[in-house]
């Protein structure tokens, strides 16, 4: 299964939607394409939510993760929002993505005769993604074209989880993470950056990178 | 780093095809449903139309005519004649005047109506005592079995001097 790479890159999102999935499949015959869609962070955006008590149900629970979504994002659309955890008990992470952005990817694949199995986030890949010797790692910083996204977690629960849009420069990038490495009081070894480029055949691949032993 | 299981695909999405299919099926469906319905119709007014018919009978039972009101067919009387005739026992009642045979008594007719399920015979006699013995001997020649009958004699004349007298006798008989 073909996996493509939607990001904005700067265009309005039908635009990059439709070159994005027409440029996965230029030139291979049309019907039966599977693929697997990976979002960039500023369309799939994480965010903490909780804990929240006195939920009576996942309706309830999903109604208040996309107003918190709604609030933390400064859209007023409807947001299709994922918690990875019950959130009564603890802060748990969630990503949230645009229903407008899901239609479209939709709409468009319907158009071009694809079928879409999978729409995740690109750094949830990334995750999927991540080398063995990176296993122990508590804090990931992922660069796409559109943004940055920053993930934290501390006593194997995630606290961290923001986006920078647009991507910040390499300097200010290099900055934050830093402060943050002091702050978390994190080992070089904690700490590690992924960016995700694109093959020369279209599919997208990560580039790993730790944190600088002369900046830690 | 802890994997991430959001997933924002859709389950299954129904195609132009799929809706091209449900289409035909529910115009199947219909067509079926209706070709349904009109049986039903026809069922029901098939119905009622033999109940209809049962009524009619019913009254008809009610109010026609009763069998012992009915004229009489056609065939009735040959049929009666046809019952009369088989009913008759000729061959008993020819053997017996064959078989009784008195001297000085003459056969001479026989004459028979199976309407009145009456026989009659004419004889010659030359007295009255051969004559009263020919009508005992013939009487006494019906069989045991099948329909009985009974000889009587209805006329005699006097036989005069050098002429012989003549009788009627009369064969009335029943089923036993």
């Amino acid at each position: 299964m073909k996996a493509v790479l939607v990001s904005l890159d700067g265009r309005p999102l039908k635009e990059a939607i439709g070159q994005c999935l027409r440029g996965a499949f230029a030139g291979t015959p049309a019907g039966g394409r599977a693929l697997s869609v990976w979002l960039s962070g500023a369309l799939a955006r994480p965010f903490l939510f909780g804990p929240v008590r006195g939920l009576r149900s996942w309706n309830e629970t999903n109604e208040a993760a996309e107003s918190v979504a709604r609030e933390a994002f400064g859209i007023d659309g409807p947001w299709h929002v994922v918690l990875e955890n019950d959130p009564s008990s603890h802060c748990v992470l969630g990503t949230a993505v645009l229903q407008a952005t899901i239609d479209e990817i939709y709409r468009t694949a319907t158009a071009l005769r694809l079928d879409v199995r999978s729409t995740r986030p690109a750094w949830a890949e990334a995750i999927d993604a991540m080398p063995a010797a990176m296993a122990g790692a508590t804090l990931l910083s992922f660069r796409d074209a559109d943004s940055l996204t920053l993930l934290g977690m501390r006593r194997d629960e995630f606290d961290l989880a923001s986006t920078y849009m647009p991507c910040p420069g390499a300097d200010e990038i290099e900055s934050l993470l830093r402060r943050l490495h002091l702050s978390r009081d994190l080992a070089p070894q904690a700490m590690h950056n992924a960016s995700i480029n694109t093959a020369a055949n279209g599919a997208p691949t990560f580039a790993w990178s730790a944190l600088a032993p002369a900046a830690a | 780093m802890k994997p991430i299981r959001a997933q924002f695909a859709r389950r299954w999405m129904p195609t132009r095809v799929w809706w091209f299919g449900c289409l035909i099926l529910i115009a199947i469906d219909a067509s079926f449903a209706g070709l349904a319905w009109q049986s039903l119709q026809r069922i029901k007014a098939t119905k009622r139309e033999l109940a209809a018919i049962d009524e009619r009978v019913q009254q008809a039972r009610v109010t026609g005519p009763r069998p012992t009101d009915a004229s009489p067919l056609p065939y009735d009387s040959s049929a009666r004649d046809m019952l009369a005739q088989r009913s008759v026992p000729w061959p008993a009642l020819l053997a017996t005047l064959e078989a009784v045979s008195v001297s000085g008594v003459r056969l001479t007719s026989v004459d028979y109506g199976a309407a009145e399920s009456r026989a009659r015979v004419e004889i010659t006699f030359a007295n009255h005592a051969a004559a009263l013995k020919y009508v005992q001997q013939l009487s006494a020649g019906v069989p045991e079995s099948g329909p009985a009958w009974r000889w009587r004699p209805l006329l005699f004349s006097q036989p005069r001097v050098a002429e012989k007298g003549t009788a009627t006798l009369e064969a009335a008989w029943h089923v036993r």
